[in-house]
Order: C-alpha cells, then structure tokens, then sequence
C-alpha cells in the first residue's frame, strides 16, 4: 500500500516516511490478529445444540496485560515522534543561515511568490504600503505567479501569508503541509536534500520523478542529443517540449537524461472557494548553476 | 385499572390526582411515582391521531418520530454523496500538453452528448434539457450550477458541504441520540417515560424546524453553504469568498436550532435516567447502550452550546459587520477562534456519533453469544475515558492549521491514548464472544460488522494522531477514509443492526429477515469496495474536498481507482433503498412478533408488545445486573432483571 506513496525529496520527508512505514506494520499487525481472533472465535463458538455457553465476566488480569500493551506502543509512538514534528514545524529548530528566503502569499486561487529584491531584503521599495495582505506591487522584489524556483539541495525559508481566506501550502513530494493564515506571517522550512541529481538512465516514472528541463543522449550516437522540458509521460514514450515543439520520443532510444530542471506541484490543500481544485502552483528545483541563471534573468528584467 | 380505563375518555379520573395531572395527557414522573398508582393514568384516555402521531408526548413515539425523520433525511445526504461521486468518477480532464484525446466533457448521462456539440441535434433526453433551458428566458438553476452537465465548482462545494452537515446533524444524531435514546432510555431503565415530555416533544419539533431552515437552503439565490461542514472562517464570513449568501446564514441559524433541539433532549435524557430508575436499577445495572446515552447526554449538553456561540459569532460577522472571525489587521478577530471553537464542539461531537452505536453493539453481542459481557465495569469506565479525553484532543484536527507547533505534542499523546480505551472496548467485546454459543441473527451480523470495520477506522487514526505522518495525509482522502470507516462502518451498522433488533418491541412486528439479510451483505461489500480504496488515495496524497483531482499531475494514476469508488457508492446507495422498503412494509405486513423474541434480560423486553402508553403493567423491580446469561446451575440460558431470586425462569412469552 505504501508505494502508493509519491517520491520523497526532503531531509525530513525520510522520517515522516519512517513513521508511516512503522505505523503501517503496527495497524497491519494488529489489524491481521484482531481479525483472526474474531473469525476464530465466530467459527470455533457458534451455536451448536447442547452446547451452552460459558458464564465468563471477565478478566482484570488480561484487562490490564491489554490496557497496558497499547499505552506502552502509543507512548513509544509519540515518543519516536516529538523529534520529527519539532524539526519541521517548530521555528527555534529550523536550520539557521537559509540559503534562500522566500514569501509564499495566497491569494483565491493563485500562490504569489516573492523574493526579495537585489537589497535582499522585502518590501524595501520608498513609498510602499507596508500593511500586511495590501502589498500588491513588491516593488524591487521578484514576484512569480504559481512558479517557486528554488535550488537544489539548499535550506529554504519560506514566509507563509494569506491575503484572503485559509490557504494550505502542500507540496506532497516534500511531505511539507502548512496551512497559510491571512495577517499572519507563518514560517515554513524544507530543504531538496533527497532529490536523486545524479543523470537518469532508467526511464520509468521520470514525471513521477519530478524530472522536468533535462537533456536526452540517444544510443543512436548519430542522433544529436536534445534540451527540453518533459511535459508528459506514458509507459514508453517521453513529450518533450523543444523550443515550443513538443516531440515524442521512445523510452528505448533513450541512453542518458542529465536533469538540471525538477518541477513538483503546489496544491492548495485546505477548502478555499469555488476555485479550489484549479489552486495548483509548481516548485521548479534548480540546479545551482540553473538557478543561478534564471535568477540572474529574472532580475534584469 | 380496568375502570379507569373505561372512564378515561371523560378525563374525569384526574380528580384526585395532583395538580401536575391535570393539565396533561400524560404521565408526570417523580421516582416515587413508581408504584401502581401509576396505572391508573397510564392508560387514561384515547388520543387523538394528532395528539397519538404528530404533537405526541410518548417517548416511543418521539422516538419513532427521530428514527423516520433521520431515516429520510439519510436519504438526502447519501442522494448528494451520488451526485458529487458522479462527478468524481468523471471529472473533465483538461487536454495535457502533448496527450491526445482528452479534453473538457460533460457528465455522462446528465451532460449533453458528443453528438449535440458537433451537430447540434439533440439525441439524448438531456440533450433536449439543456437545449430546452439554454434557450429558455429565465436562468434556471441547473444553468447557473451545472450548465450542460459540466459541474462547477461551486456546486461541487455545496454538494459535499450538505452531505457532511445533513449526516452528522440530521441522520446520525437525530438517529442515534434522538430515536433510540428515546425510545430505549425509559423502558431499559424501566420507566414510563422521559421526565420532561413537553420538552420531549419540543426537542422533535425543534429538529423538524431545522431541518426544514436547513433544506430551505438549497432554494435560495446562490445556493446552499459551500465553506464545508466545518465551515471554516473566514471562508465562510464574507459571501464575496464563496459566492454564497443566505445558503450560508441558513445553514448557521438551522445548526442553531439543532443545537437547541439537542440541548433540551439531553436535559431530559440525564434527567430521566438520574432520577427515574426502576427500584433496584442501580447505575452499574444500567445497561450498556444507557450507559453510553448518558454520557452522550452529556457531551451534547456542554459541547452544543460552544458551537452555538461561534455559530451565533458567524452570523454577527455575515450580517452585523463584526469582525470575530475575520483577518483584517485593524479588526481584531481571528480565524483560528472559529476553528478552536468549532473543533472544541467537533471532537465531542464525533464521540455523540460513535459511543451509541458502541452502546448499541455491547447489547447486541452478549444477546447473541448467550455471555455476559466480557468486563462490564471496564466498558463502562473505557467510555468515560473516551468521553473525558474527547475534550482534549480537539487540536489533533489543527496540526496544520498554524496553531503554535509545541501544541501538536499534548495533542498528539492525547489523541493516541484514545487508542487506549478503544482498545479495550474491542478485546472486550471479543471476550464476550469467546466460549460464547453464537448466534448469527442478522443484528448480530451487524455487530460484528461493527466491531471490525471500528477496528479498521480506529487503527487508520493512529496515522492521523501522528504529527509528523499527518503533515502528508492531512486534508487528503485518508481523512475521508477514517471518518468513513467509523461513522458508516460504526454508526450506521450499529443503527442498522439496532432498528432489526428492537424493531418488534417498536412496531410488534419482524422486518423481513431475508431482504434484511441481503442488504446487510450488499452493504457490507459495497461499504469496503467504495471507502478502503480511500485509504489508498490517501497515501498517494489524493487532496479532499477537490471536484478535479486530474488537475494535479500526481493524481493522474487514481482515475481508475475513483471510477470503481463511485460505482461502488452508487451500489451502496441503491442497496439502501431495500432496507427502506423492508422498514416501511414491515410496519405493516411484517411477522407479527412476540414479547421478547431474542430472549432478551433487559427491561424494555418486559413490556407487553405493542408497548402501551406507560410501558410498564407494573414497574418492575430490578434484582440484577443486565448480561445474566448462561448462569451456571440455571436451567434456562437467561435470567431477566425483573426476574426475583430463586423464582423458576421465565418462559419468555
């Protein structure tokens, strides 16, 4: 069941799968034995004639073995799980000296995502508003609609807002949900410390993978390798978009996909409106030197 | 008795009486009341069909009354679920870069056809329909919400709100609490009625009035409430957020007069069963079901009123211009506040939908396994231990909320102990079956159905009370799956073995038990196929509370899996349609049953069938505790309570 579980690619999303991994056996183990007694005991006791049943009230001895046996697993639960929620969640914890910092505003049923401008620091502009959920020109800042880029294998910051109604800021791929309040900052980390960057040469699920810009070496050797961004995916054949052609390409001819570009969604996971379902942002991973690139072109414009 | 019987169409009889007599067709209870001057009135006058059937004081009645209102309304509810599963099941798949084929399309069947956008020629009926209503002058409301079978979010929104808020308020409670609580509280405790049957017949008709608040909901311009059951601030605060006007306000002042239904029925349950016990029945002869009425009572009685005070704060800030639940920086309000309130009411809430059918489920087992209950005591503390830690554990529901993240530690190890007395609950209730004599009457089929399918939802809690697991699966199917598994697999497995098992003492008859048998295995199947997949959409992070989950790239591999969940659903949901014409012909045409067919030891079963108005020929006395049965050295295999001691066993009819 569980590898209906998307691919993890954060530090923390290991042991949230860990956890859920534990939990799974526990229930599957409990579950079997609970539902084995029941069937033995419907099959092994049901009425039969002349058979009279046992005038049994009950057992403090076992009461107290069963009382006990689940306290001590419960216990132990929570126990292996006050580290993990705290290195998420709890802000005193986060990883200091981010790599980069970001603001994330959601707003029905978009995700605006600002930067800080070259002075790196927010809303820094002369003469802008500063009063939260008004700020609708960032002024120096770089504001992206839907698209996060961030780079690879770095701490991230994000600064969670709402300009409107209860948001949830949910990337499934880095087990990271957080709900976004309006007139309230909420501060959000993760990092893309598990995401696989070495070249690709086994090709299946390569969407599922998050692999989004890449370049594809073909075993022809003739065949000149290509640079484009793979939009979509069957059993054995890649979309890939080449300067605003998409073309198809076999799985098999295939040798080598170097990624330098990885793209996960953004749902919106908490009820926001009649838009709900279309809330849907990307978290674009660099490369350091992509992002390096595409950051120096966001800011000259 | 025979004379006042005789006399009572005079009401003459009264004279004498105390004044509390006069002015009523009732019977007024004080616990010394007791005795057999009792009879005197019980029986003292005919009614009419209004005063017998529609304005009636009897609790069997007000009970009867709950069971067929919640019965409807449990029709409306899963009518919505059918509605949203058709859309689920084929949502309008947007035309991806580079795929083929795909693109935005109507609903099957309801939507126009292929064939009508390219020619332009009707083929089917809804064809026709839609032609008829694009064509037509005034909008009506299809055009607005589903226009040509293409569903819009909106009425997506207002279709799952609906079928949440209809279940929990008007199906499970009023069923559970309001019919068998009714119904069942004072003839197992051995009474003639509730203590306060004004109140009693107030509490029906306050629900009625909501209900009718709440369907009128569904007429207004702009629909019904769309912010979900929860109704989360500050969506729900300004209609500019959901398009929605005095859908929402309704649904708040409907939920209010249910409050207010709730608040006076459990006042009048804790009542009667504090003072108005039969001689003899102490609390530890209670009953089990009683038990967990009681506690329910009481739940209901301090959780309400907080939903009620947010509810009440809503409707300031939709329609007075405060700000309590509202964001903006100068306002002052906060949106959590709705949340900490809400939930605070929620979590004692689901407890009110799951302890009666566990109530329910402690009968119906020692019944049929001939045993005592296994560890009467420790169910009866295990359920106030659910009850007491059901206040706090409300944040478990707020872990992504922004709620200051050091909260998520006591709410976790809170949570997680309610697997504590759960736990308990279940070995017991295997205990009770161990080297138990098991009969598999369809009741019985039905506890047992209950008992494992609680397993399932409470063991799928364990990963939700789980902090950093429920960072992934919050707000995702597995959510759904959870509430799914203990309210339909619990609740209404219990209602449903419930109203088979009790049935003869209700209507005198038997249901059916073939087409009872059927519905229960159609059910049993349909139940898993549509709701365990659930839990599998839940690990692959499938969102909740989404008309299109093919919108998200991750999604795209369960398209298959949400087709078979609807299917299954609708299977479901036509399977119950059986039970209802099983119910209402048995009224009627049923086996005509005796007085305790199952053979019974509690009290209600003591009562002559169809039980009269007062219940009892005589208040019995209660010599022993509820589950006497397989006594060694006793030649029967049960001893009624009212039984006295050494007195030979009772035949049972």
């Amino acid at each position: 069941m569980l590898r209906w579980l998307p691919i993890n690619i954060s530090s923390f999303g290991q042991g949230v799968d860990n956890l859920f991994t534990l939990i799974y056996w526990i229930t599957l183990v409990v579950f079997v034995l609970v539902m084995a007694t029941l069937v033995i005991f419907l099959i092994k006791y049901r009425h039969r004639e002349g058979v009279r049943a046992e005038y049994i009230e009950g057992s403090t001895k076992l009461e107290i073995i069963w009382t006990a046996a689940t306290t001590i697993i419960v216990f132990g639960l929570a126990m292996l799980s006050f580290p993990q929620w705290n290195n998420i969640k709890s802000p005193s914890e986060f990883p200091e000296n981010p790599d980069v910092v970001v603001e994330v505003r959601a707003k029905q049923f978009n995700w605006k995502m600002i930067h800080p401008g070259p002075d790196n620091e927010f809303n820094t502009d002369p003469g802008l508003d500063k009063e939260l959920g008004t700020v609708d020109d960032p002024g120096d800042d770089l504001k992206k609609l839907d698209e996060l880029h961030v780079p690879v294998h770095k701490v991230v910051h994000v600064r969670l807002l709402s300009e409107d109604v209860i948001h949830s800021f949910f990337v499934p791929e880095l087990r990271l949900k957080q709900d976004a309040l309006p007139n309230r900052y909420i501060p959000v980390w993760f990092d893309t410390n598990a995401l696989d960057v070495s070249p690709l040469t086994d090709f299946e699920d390569v969407r599922k993978k998050g692999c989004f810009t890449g370049t594809l070496t073909f075993t022809d050797a003739n065949t000149p390798s290509v640079t484009g961004n793979i939009v979509y995916e069957t059993d054995d054949a890649l979309t890939v978009n080449v300067d605003d052609e998409l073309n198809i390409y076999n799985k098999s001819d295939v040798k080598q996909l170097d990624i330098t570009v990885w793209r996960f969604e953004i749902p919106c996971a908490e009820l926001c409106g009649l838009g709900h379902s279309t809330m849907v942002g990307y978290l674009y991973v660099h490369t350091q030197e992509s992002y390096d690139e595409w950051l120096a072109e966001e800011m000259s414009n | 008795m025979q004379e006042n019987d005789n006399k009572s169409h005079e009401h003459d009889n009264d004279e004498g009486h105390d004044a509390a007599h006069e002015d009523h067709d009732t019977v007024e209870h004080a616990p010394e009341h007791n005795g057999d001057d009792h009879d005197t009135h019980a029986h003292h006058h005919e009614e009419g069909f209004i005063r017998k059937y529609i304005f009636s004081l009897d609790h069997k009645m007000i009970g009867k009354q709950f069971l067929i209102y919640g019965l409807i309304m449990l029709f409306l509810g899963g009518g919505l679920a059918m509605i949203f599963r058709w859309q689920l099941a084929y949502p309008e798949v947007p035309a991806l870069e580079g795929q083929e084929g795909r693109g935005a399309k109507p609903l099957p069947i309801i939507g126009v056809s292929d064939e009508f956008q390219e020619t332009g020629e009707p083929k089917t009926w809804a064809d026709r329909y839609w032609m008829n209503v694009f064509e037509s002058e005034e909008t009506e409301w299809t055009e607005e919400f589903i226009p040509g079978g293409v569903m819009t979010g909106s009425f997506y929104n207002m279709l799952f709100t609906m079928h949440a808020t209809v279940m929990v308020f008007f199906v499970v409670v009023p069923i559970l609490v309001g019919a068998f609580g009714n119904f069942l509280i004072p003839l197992m405790i051995g009474t003639r009625d509730m203590a306060f049957p004004v109140l009693n017949m107030l509490s029906f008709w306050l629900a009625v009035l909501a209900a009718v608040v709440m369907v009128t909901g569904f007429f207004v311009p702009g629909g019904h409430a769309a912010a979900g059951w929860t109704g989360y601030a500050p969506l729900s605060v300004d209609p500019t957020w959901t398009g929605v006007g005095w859908g929402m306000n309704l649904w708040a002042i409907s939920l209010l007069i249910q409050g207010f239904s709730s608040l006076v029925g459990s006042i009048n349950y804790i009542t009667t069963i504090i003072n108005m016990r039969a001689p003899g029945m102490t609390f530890f002869r209670l009953p089990l079901v009683i038990w967990a009425l009681f506690i329910v009572a009481i739940l209901l009685l301090l959780a309400f009123p907080v939903l009620s005070s947010a509810l009440a704060l809503l409707i300031f800030d939709r329609l007075a211009g405060t700000t309590f639940f509202s964001a903006t920086p100068t306002g002052g309000g906060d949106p959590l506040l709705w949340q900490h309130l809400f939930w605070f009411f929620g979590h004692p809430e689901v407890y009110v939908l799951i302890l009666p059918g566990m109530g329910i489920v402690s009968e119906l087992i020692p019944v049929f396994s001939r045993k005592p209950i296994f560890g009467y005591r420790s169910m009866v503390y295990a359920m106030i231990a659910i009850a007491f830690l059901g206040w706090i554990v409300w944040g478990h529901h707020m872990f992504q909320s922004g709620m200051r993240p050091g909260m998520g530690a006591f709410f976790m190890t809170t949570t997680m102990l309610i697997a504590v007395p759960s736990a308990i609950k279940t070995f017991n209730w295997l205990g009770t079956m161990f080297r138990g004599s098991i009969r598999f009457t369809t009741p019985m089929l039905h506890a047992i159905a209950f008992v494992s399918m609680f397993v399932i939802g409470g063991l799928s809690g364990i990963y939700m009370a789980n902090t950093p697991v429920d960072i992934a699966i919050h707000d995702t199917y597995f959510i759904v799956a959870h509430i799914h598994y203990v309210v339909f697999g619990g609740s209404l497995f219990a209602i449903f073995g419930g109203i088979i098992f009790w049935f003869p003492k209700m209507y005198g008859r038997y249901m059916n038990d073939t087409l009872c048998k059927i519905h229960f295995w159609l059910t049993f199947i349909a139940f898993n196929c549509t709701f365990f997949p659930m839990h599998i959409l839940g690990v692959g992070l499938h969102r909740r509370r989404i008309d299109n989950p093919m919108l998200t790239e991750h999604l795209h591999g369960f398209e298959g899996m949400n087709i078979f969940i609807s299917m299954s659903a609708f299977t479901l949901g036509a399977v119950q349609l059986i039970l209802a014409f099983n119910f209402f012909w048995s009224i009627y045409k049923g086996k005509v049953a005796e007085k305790n067919p199952w053979h019974v030891t509690t009290l209600e079963w003591e009562a002559p069938t169809p039980v009269p108005h007062g219940n009892f020929v005589q208040i019995p006395t209660v010599y022993r505790g509820p589950y006497e049965y397989s006594v060694p050295g006793e030649e029967s295999d049960w001893i009624p309570q009212a039984q006295p001691e050494h007195a030979p066993a009772s035949t049972g009819d």
